[in-house]
């Protein structure tokens, strides 16, 4: 994606916006400033990005969307202090505070960021001349964040790999899966009448993996989960393994990524180690009701025990309370894979599988969960027979105790 | 007598003069504020009058637009007007700091 001139992105396309409702409203009512002819005044005091304050500019109009944002991950970031704190133990969460403000918080996505403009991170910029889009654009809004992952997976950007057949076939966008009820934060209706039986009370998700699936591959392929499709391993292994084990292809996992503030210029900055595809079967850790599979695709997070040496030393003391290798669900799907052709692929094979000898040593303990140590048997190893062994102990019996 | 006669005569023109004045027009209706609306007449300079008559004849099209259309424009159009224009942009624009990235490696 090109980025924007300067006049580019704040050109306003006045024949699409102004007769919108969106439109009719003062530019000031918004972005502040004053009504001035020259452009030093006009500016002053100017709000490039209300919609930073959320509840108080989008929420006059839509207050049922604005009550919810505080729940959002997009405006919350939640999804970073779960890892943080988990990992940091609670422990120097200030000093945390200031490496997230320096490298994290440039993720903050606000309504506008969505709707109106490209997000900040990327360099901003007017998306369809201010005109105030319902659904994002996949590839301006959606993958101009989500794209060294999801965004070059999902539209076939490694060679060699095909575009996820969603976006192949069905030219399918991010939305057509991810509502705007999972984006802006709304709580899991479902879960206030759909309760799970072993708890009964379900207790609000606290990472993504957790309760119901929200979107899932079952809502579409409704066959599939009552193995209603004539296709007999849906029936074998529906429950066993999560649906990306058989269908994803290979996908994108980084390694020790390190943050600090050039001396130079500076500005914070990253650099990640290593950056490569592969396909890993790992044991699923996060197995719940929603999610019983025994398997699941994972994929190697960034993070290392030294990634904000910079800001301090052992910020990360509980470094292997969470694995590296992580639930990953890989957005580009196909119907055949190499999975799929044969039952010797899987079986017996450990190239697909996350074994020891796969996992750094200095992570081996934060990964145990997800660590396949037994890669499953051959196909004719589980129709064999299974040998009882010949008792080598005599067996003794209890004295009767009578009366 | 001379007395009466002179007072019945003054009596008289002050009801004459009472009466004449309930016939005004209400205060409201006085057409008090056209001398603040009026538009001035614009000075024009000596240099003007002198000039060839195509550039004065300009510049007093200019100062009569000046007066009254400041006064009638749309108040929300300074944004819009702007913002709709993509040479004024190009124009205006403050050029862009280019930062070069220090980052390494996918983010």
């Amino acid at each position: 994606m090109a980025p924007l001139e300067p006049w580019e992105k704040v050109l306003v396309d006045g024949e699409a916006f102004l007769p919108d409702v969106h439109g009719q409203i003062p530019c000031e009512e918004c972005h502040g400033g004053v009504q001035a002819a020259d452009k030093e005044s006009a500016h002053d005091g100017l709000l490039a990005r209300p919609s930073d304050q959320s509840e108080s500019v989008c929420g006059q109009c839509h207050p049922d969307v604005t009550v919810h944002a505080e729940n959002s991950l997009h405006n919350n970031l939640q999804g970073y202090w779960t890892v943080l704190d988990a990992r940091s133990g609670g422990t120097a969460h200030e000093t945390l505070e200031v490496m997230f403000g320096n490298h994290c918080d440039s993720c903050h996505a606000s309504c506008g960021d969505c709707h109106i403009s490209q997000p900040a991170s990327v360099g901003g910029g007017l998306i369809s001349g201010h005109v105030v889009n319902r659904e994002p654009s996949m590839t301006r809004n959606c993958t101009a964040c989500h794209g060294s992952r999801v965004g070059n997976e999902y539209m076939g950007k490694h060679e060699d790999i095909k575009a996820d057949v969603h976006f192949r076939q069905g030219r399918m966008t991010c939305v057509d899966c991810h509502s705007s009820r999972e984006m802006h934060g709304y709580p899991q209706a479902c879960d206030t009448c759909h309760t799970a039986p072993e708890t009964g009370i379900i207790p609000p998700p606290d990472h993504r993996y957790d309760g119901v699936q929200s979107p899932s591959c079952e809502s579409c392929h409704a066959a599939v989960t009552i193995a209603n499709d004539d296709i007999e391993m849906h029936e074998l292994h529906a429950g066993d393994l999560s649906c990306q084990v058989c269908h994803s292809m290979s996908y994108t996992s980084c390694d020790g990524c390190h943050v600090a503030v050039s001396e130079t210029s500076g500005n914070p900055y990253f650099a990640t180690e290593a950056s490569y595809l592969g396909f890993y079967i790992g044991k699923n850790a996060l197995k719940s009701f929603n999610r019983p599979y025994d398997y699941v695709t994972v994929r190697h997070v960034p993070v290392s025990s030294t990634s904000f040496e910079y800001y301090g030393e052992d910020l990360l003391p509980d470094f292997d309370v969470l694995p590296t290798w992580t639930y990953a669900t890989p957005h580009n799907i196909q119907r055949n894979t190499p999975q799929t052709e044969s039952c010797v692929n899987c079986h017996n094979n450990p190239d697909l599988f996350l074994t020891v000898d796969k996992v750094k040593p200095e992570e081996i303990k934060a990964n145990l969960d997800v660590i396949v140590f037994d890669v499953p048997p051959s196909i004719i190893d589980l129709m064999r027979p299974p040998t009882i062994p010949e008792p080598t102990q005599s067996i003794t019996t209890t004295e009767v105790i009578t009366p | 007598m001379r007395k009466f006669s002179l007072l019945c005569l003054l009596l008289i023109f002050l009801a004459m003069g009472l009466w004449g004045c309930s016939q005004n027009p209400e205060p409201s209706d006085l057409p008090t504020e056209v001398a603040s609306t009026d538009i001035e007449t614009p000075v024009v300079s000596d240099e003007a009058v002198s000039a060839s008559g195509e550039e004065s004849e300009s510049s007093l099209d200019t100062d009569q637009q000046d007066e009254p259309v400041a006064d009638t424009v749309a108040v929300e159009s300074y944004c819009v007007d702007c913002h709709t224009d993509q040479e004024m942009l190009v124009d205006t624009a403050a050029p862009e700091v280019e930062v070069e990235s220090e980052d390494q490696g996918e983010g």
